[in-house]
């Protein structure tokens, strides 16, 4: 209800202003540019120099605004998006999810694996002319990890216990416990690193936002956000890469929300490269020779996600039974034409320690006689929460069709994602919810530990369904502290079979990454998490 | 003589509405529409919250050919035994075009599902060994015959250290046909050279390292070219000691020749796969099926028939309209007649009141009691019920006025007649006439914003049967596919449009001072 009114109040605040807008003298609109001293600004004297500058702009069309240009600020994929130009860390991923250093040249593990010492690269600046070094590692993770901060990724980091300054090129991090996964959590893209003058800033100033001040030390550097229109970034001239140096003018980020109209913008020429394609365009888009198509598995696991306080849920047959009432095959034929793979287990194949588990094949009489057999024969009543865009929608409905075959009436009712998350971290009436996850550090242990260890619960992770095994908590557990990866691998795999028997979740598919590009502009990478990268992009 | 000087007013009325062809046609379709919302379950040619494939069976037609398959694969060891699928460790399945077939692994078999309509074909690959297979949806064939299978085979799998020997190859095509030797495969892939399902990826300016075979004919690669060599045409010869194998491939396709030099070959190793079927016909019946005799309006994204949805949304779009305009035209008319009638502070009263609600655009109106209420019908009704409310306290307002200075209410009033009689008695039936004409045009409206309300996902239950939410649910697909869309807005359009022209013409009977 409190959600609602905020709404209301918005909506009402909205028109209010409107009205307030339409009522004023058209003056002129003035537009607040950030005072980015750009070298390569193109330049406005004269219709020469605008012609040789014709700006190599390339333009990306993504699904929303971002929601800070603070890497340790945001938690969607879609910031991170737009981050990728501006910010780098000491490891990030390769095309394959496979960690590797990037502003370490090297690292190394103690014996016990509590602690990572890593090597740094030196010559390296921020954009605003500081230089990277160990203590900007520490000033930044500190940061962080302080609760005070407020900042969205403050849980991720709680693994780390201290940073440790050696010398101003290495930098020892210490993990509360042993911790094998330490360095693929350090090369997400959110343990990038912003300059330590702008810490100072923050610290100094708390008014200082900087969640609109980016300063790291990738090949761009932030130029301008206007709302809802665009995020553009430049080129930092002192980039310490000379390979991977900028090779276009400009990158505009323009946050685009309809589907149908990203496609459009592609076709017009007033966007380059559009991520998130619906699945119906793919085709029309991948047959039109001056575009390109990239599809991909990506690391989400779409699931329906039920909620095991309730009675109904308790028994594992039930959720056996759901499992098996839904055919697979036809949901990915029907809701996404074909681009996803069925989900064989709590993770997508693409995460580093997934496991395949034998699918639950599509059986309405076993799925009927499981039903029968833990006492309910006639089926129940369900609720299907959603998110409200057309995509889950669909999959909603799909799964509500199929469950109505076995007797499970469910009711499909959409939220606004923030809603959504808000009604299952505070578990407001929680009875089943299409669910999407996606690893951001590519591993298993963040695939799996915040969706079904019993310590991660809502609202503090995202255990919305109040799944609990101790077997699987101790699996989870043992394994981060297995400095043998292979041990640890047998490990994530024996949780993952146990959690697929469970059958907590019903699970989905597999989604593919699915983003169009002219054709004129290539070294375009799209990683499995969903990222796009633009960084080392030219334009022709 | 006497009837033609004062002529009952409902003949005239009549006669005044039945010369409006319009009116009548309208009002003849409204009949109609309200006959098919009522018997809409009897006359719904499918169940309209099921897939349409799940009803075929039950209602005898005939499903044809199946979506789905299940393509037994075995594979020849070098020893000459078959192995099925699932003792193969690690078999990975790649559909050419996804978007027409996929396939995966499911227990001692595959399951190839079709997607869409067309023909592709699909990569079986287990370790270096890899086969193809066909698939063709809904019977459309592309007439293209891909490498199925290689079989390659030589004289001596243990050689002595130095010998030489040439390898036999044999390739299989999806359509059955044997290419045997060198030169007929050779002659294949120059006529096939611009294969485009076959066709390495050129570089698409994407900068994702990709895993793609370049070589296009045949090859021969030795994995461990310390033990033997192998030469374009096929010329193996024995370079030194070790257990080793020829992979044999052409155009994904590949095969292994296992050798062993100066030793026995010791254990059996995969050499190639076998699909139980070279073509696999599947038919398409996922989704969008387009107008036909069997679905007259096609079939939506959950493959449900939108004929029969359009008829079942019927009952709910008419309820909308009418309950929601009833009510809102009772209260309206009440609250109306009461500010006409008693006038001061009352008469204020209500009427700033309607100024308020009336300086909200309607739909804006209806979507913040939504946002009140939360969604659902009954919420849905109310929030019309709502703005219609205003309206009609205007005009029955405005015409009470006139009404009241009428000599008759005068000389009802003189006479000591309560005002509920005057009121309900005198002044409302005067009324009657432009509350009867505005409740007509209303309902077309109160219809529209339903169905908008729905459409903006704020009418309950999106996945029902009703015609805002079928055009939401289509809207990304708009440019596609013509039927999801169109056939839901008609029936907005034809009833919207119905009760407008309905209501025209009522206006133009009612209005006194329009003529015959």
């Amino acid at each position: 209800m409190l959600a609602k009114w905020k709404r209301l109040r918005l909506g009402l605040g909205i028109m209010l202003a409107a009205g307030l807008f339409a009522g004023c003298s058209p003056a002129p609109t003035e537009t607040k540019t950030e005072p980015a001293n750009t070298g390569a600004a193109p330049a406005a004297e004269g219709s020469q120099t605008k012609q040789s500058a014709e700006p190599k702009t390339i333009t990306v069309a993504v699904e929303a605004e971002p929601v800070s240009l603070d890497p340790q600020n945001v938690t969607d994929g879609n910031s991170l998006t737009v981050q990728r130009p501006m910010f780098e860390g000491l490891m990030t991923f390769n095309d394959q999810m496979k960690p590797v250093p990037l502003l370490a040249t090297e690292y190394k593990f103690n014996d016990n694996a509590t602690e990572v010492t890593f090597t740094l690269r030196e010559g390296v600046t921020f954009h605003d002319g500081s230089p990277f070094n160990a203590d900007v590692v520490k000033a930044n993770l500190d940061f962080v990890r302080d609760e005070k901060n407020g900042l969205a990724r403050n849980n991720y980091f709680s693994f780390i216990k201290e940073v440790i300054v050696k010398d101003p090129t290495h930098v020892t991090i210490v993990s509360a416990e042993p911790n094998s996964a330490m360095v693929s959590y350090l090369a997400h893209p959110s343990a990038a690193f912003k300059s330590l003058e702008s810490l100072n800033k923050k610290k100094a100033d708390p008014g200082f936002n900087l969640d609109r001040n980016p300063v790291g030390t990738g090949p761009f550097k932030f130029a301008e956000w206007k709302d809802n229109q665009y995020v553009k970034v430049v080129p930092y001239e002192n980039y310490w890469d000379q390979a991977h140096k900028a090779k276009v003018e400009s990158i505009v980020y323009k946050p685009v929300i309809e589907a149908g109209t990203r496609i459009n913008m592609l076709k017009a020429g007033e966007a380059d490269v559009i991520s998130k394609l619906p699945t119906q365009s793919a085709k029309e888009i991948s047959q039109d020779s001056s575009f390109n198509l990239f599809t991909a598995p990506s690391l989400n696991v779409y699931y329906v996600g039920m909620n095991l306080k309730l009675k109904k849920y308790q028994d594992k047959r039930v959720r056996q039974a759901m499992n098996y009432a839904i055919n697979k095959d036809d949901l990915i034929a029907g809701v996404v034409d074909g681009y996803a793979q069925v989900a064989d287990s709590a993770i997508a194949p693409h995460t580093f320690g997934y496991s395949q588990q034998k699918v639950y094949e599509y059986n309405p009489e076993q799925a009927k006689q499981l039903l029968a057999e833990a006492g309910y024969k006639d089926g129940f009543d369900a609720v299907l929460w959603t998110r409200n865009s057309s995509e889950f929608i669909a999959i909603a409905e799909n799964v509500t069709i199929q469950l109505e075959k076995i007797g499970i009436k469910a009711k499909v009712q959409p939220y606004e994602s923030g809603t959504l998350f808000d009604m299952l971290d505070h578990e407001k009436g929680t009875d089943l919810w299409i669910g999407r996850w996606s690893p951001g550090t590519g591993e298993a242990d963040y695939g799996l530990r915040p969706n079904f260890h019993t310590a991660s619960f809502a609202p503090s992770f995202n255990n919305s369904g109040f799944y609990s095994n101790k077997e699987v908590d101790k699996l989870l557990d043992d394994a981060l502290v297995t400095p043998n990866q292979e041990e640890a691998l047998k490990k994530y795999a024996q949780a993952q079979q146990i959690i697929y028997e469970d059958a907590p979740w019903v699970f989905l598919h597999v989604p593919d990454n699915v983003v169009a590009k002219s054709k004129d502009v290539t070294g375009v990478t799209v990683l499995p998490s969903d990222t796009v990268l633009v960084n080392d992009a030219e334009k022709n | 003589m006497n009837q033609q000087k004062s002529p009952s007013p409902f003949r005239v009325f009549l006669q005044k509405f039945l010369r409006q062809r319009f009116a009548v046609i309208s009002l003849g379709l409204i009949l109609c529409i309200i006959a098919v919302a009522l018997l809409a379950p009897w006359l719904a040619p499918y169940d309209p919250y099921r897939p349409v494939t799940d009803q075929y069976a039950a209602k005898g037609i005939e499903a044809g050919r199946l979506t789905s398959a299940s393509v037994k694969v075995e594979a020849v060891m070098s020893d000459g035994t078959i192995k099925r699928a699932k003792e193969l460790g690690h078999l990975t399945l790649d559909s050419a075009d996804r978007q027409i077939a996929s396939a995966r692994k499911a227990g001692e078999n595959v399951i190839v599902n079709a997607n869409g309509d067309g023909s592709t074909a699909i990569l079986l690959s287990a370790g270096e060994a890899a086969s193809r297979f066909k698939v063709i949806v809904s019977g459309e064939d592309n007439g293209q015959a891909y490498v199925s299978q290689l079989i390659a085979d030589v004289q001596q799998h243990s050689l002595e250290l130095g010998a030489e020997q040439t390898a036999k190859v044999k390739a299989v095509l999806t359509d059955g046909t044997e290419l045997a030797g060198m030169n007929e495969i050779a002659a294949y892939v120059e006529k096939n050279a611009a294969m485009p399902a076959i066709k390495p990826a050129a570089n698409d300016g994407f900068g994702n390292t990709r895993v793609t075979d370049d070589s296009h004919g045949l090859t021969f690669t030795s994995l461990e070219p310390d033990v033997v060599q192998v030469g374009s045409d096929g010329a193996i010869k024995a370079v030194g000691a070790g257990e080793t194998a020829v992979k044999v491939s052409l155009d994904g396709v590949s095969t292994l020749i296992p050798l062993a030099v100066n030793q026995p070959l010791s254990k059996p190793i995969v050499t190639r796969l076998v699909p139980e079927e070279l073509a696999i016909d599947l038919i398409n019946r996922y989704k969008h099926q387009p107008p036909s005799g069997m679905h007259l309006f096609g079939t939506d994204h959950q493959n449900r028939d939108i004929f029969s949805r359009v008829l079942v949304g019927t009952r709910e779009t008419l309820l909308i309209g009418f309950v929601s305009v009833s009510i809102g035209a009772a209260i309206g008319t009440f609250l109306g007649l009461l500010a006409g009638y008693y006038g001061r502070w009352l008469d204020a009263l209500i009427m700033r009141c309607t100024d308020v609600l009336l300086a909200f655009p309607g739909i804006l109106l209806a979507i913040a009691v939504i946002a009140l209420l939360g969604p659902g019908i009954v919420n849905i009704i109310f929030a019309v019920a709502v703005f219609t409310v205003p309206i009609f306290i205007r005009i029955v307002r405005g015409s009470t006025l006139s009404v009241k200075q009428m000599t008759y209410v005068e000389a009802a009033k003189s006479i000591g007649v309560k005002d509920r009689v005057i009121l309900m008695r005198h002044i409302f039936p005067g009324t009657l006439s432009i509350v009867m004409v505005y409740l007509t045009m209303r309902i077309g409206t109160a219809i529209l914003i339903g169905a908008s309300l729905s459409f903006l996902g704020l009418g309950g239950d999106i996945t029902a049967p009703e015609w805002g939410a079928m055009l939401s649910a289509a809207k990304d697909n708009s440019r596609n596919l013509f039927h999801p869309t169109f056939f839901p807005g008609l029936a907005i359009v034809v009833t919207v449009l119905s009760f407008n022209l309905l209501g025209d013409g009522l206006r133009d009977a009612l209005d006194p001072k329009l003529k015959d």
